[in-house]
């Protein structure tokens, strides 16, 4: 299975904080206010397809409202092995933190 | 209502002038005539006459578009109204059209719905041009991630239509 990259590790972790009403616009609020970047709905999209496409996370449809124009949500979630894999990349990043010295403070 | 027909009813072209340029700032204001003025010249309700009120509120009607709710009536009525005119706002057709065609098939609803709720949100908030620029921008940035996605899954097929157009061609 392939590394998880930024992007896909940051929607994993929204899909996370925001079960179960994780959904586009909800998770692009997420991760403008926690990541400070705007990612576009498309780039969103495409993400969840990758991680959809690997197993990672499931879609399930939600309820439309008139101001989406009567269009229903899709909510995600992530999978057993979506789990499995978000642990593993959060692991390999402890690892790396666990023993970096600090840089030296200069006089 | 002209600056001429407003400079008429004894109102002064400052006012009428800062009355249009507050309209462009916060259309959704509903006692606006009011509060824009005030707000913007620090001018007491007082100093204005009724009928230039009247005419402010007819200049910023007819630039925001919106139907008279008590076109004949004193203008105590006007100073007094809050009937908040409904406009069902709907984000542009053709850029739901370019969604369609970019994105997955399994997808476009979603998407055109997460769109349609951002617009909705702006327009409350910043009003119905500024929400169609950011409605266009959302697009744009979208369709770039969703046409390559696209690519990405096709890309053999495209190279075998390519190989064949070239060795017939």
């Amino acid at each position: 299975m392939e590394e998880l990259g930024m992007l896909e590790q940051r929607l994993m972790l929204a899909i996370l904080r925001l079960q179960p009403a994780a959904y586009g616009v909800a998770l692009q609020k997420e991760l403008k206010l926690r990541a400070g970047r705007e990612y576009s709905v498309g780039t969103i999209y495409a993400a969840l397809d990758r991680l959809e496409a690997n197993g990672l996370v499931k879609p399930k449809q939600g309820e439309a409202t008139a101001e989406r124009g009567g269009r229903a949500k899709l909510y995600f979630s992530l999978t057993a092995p979506g789990h499995a894999a978000l642990q593993a990349s959060l692991k390999v990043i402890d690892n790396l933190r666990a023993n970096a010295r600090p840089a030296p403070v200069l006089p | 209502m002209t600056k001429g027909k407003f400079e008429a009813t004894g109102g002064s072209f400052v006012v009428w002038k800062t009355a249009v340029v507050g309209t462009i700032r916060q259309p959704k204001a509903q006692n606006y005539d009011i509060d824009i003025v005030a707000d913007l010249r620090r001018l007491p309700e007082h100093s204005l006459s009724d009928e230039s009120l009247r005419a402010i509120h007819e200049t910023i009607r007819e630039i925001a578009n919106i139907p008279p709710t008590c076109s004949e009536g004193p203008a105590e009525n006007i100073r007094n109204n809050d009937v908040e005119q409904e406009r069902n706002v709907l984000p542009p057709g053709s850029g739901e059209v370019l969604i369609t065609l970019f994105a997955p098939k399994n997808r476009i609803d979603a998407l055109l719905g997460d769109l349609a709720e951002c617009f909705a949100e702006d327009v409350e908030v910043r009003g119905e041009q500024r929400a169609k620029l950011l409605y266009w921008a959302r697009v744009t940035r979208s369709i770039g991630p969703l046409l390559w996605t696209k690519i990405k899954r096709a890309g053999w097929l495209a190279i075998v239509f390519e190989i064949g157009r070239r060795w017939i061609g």
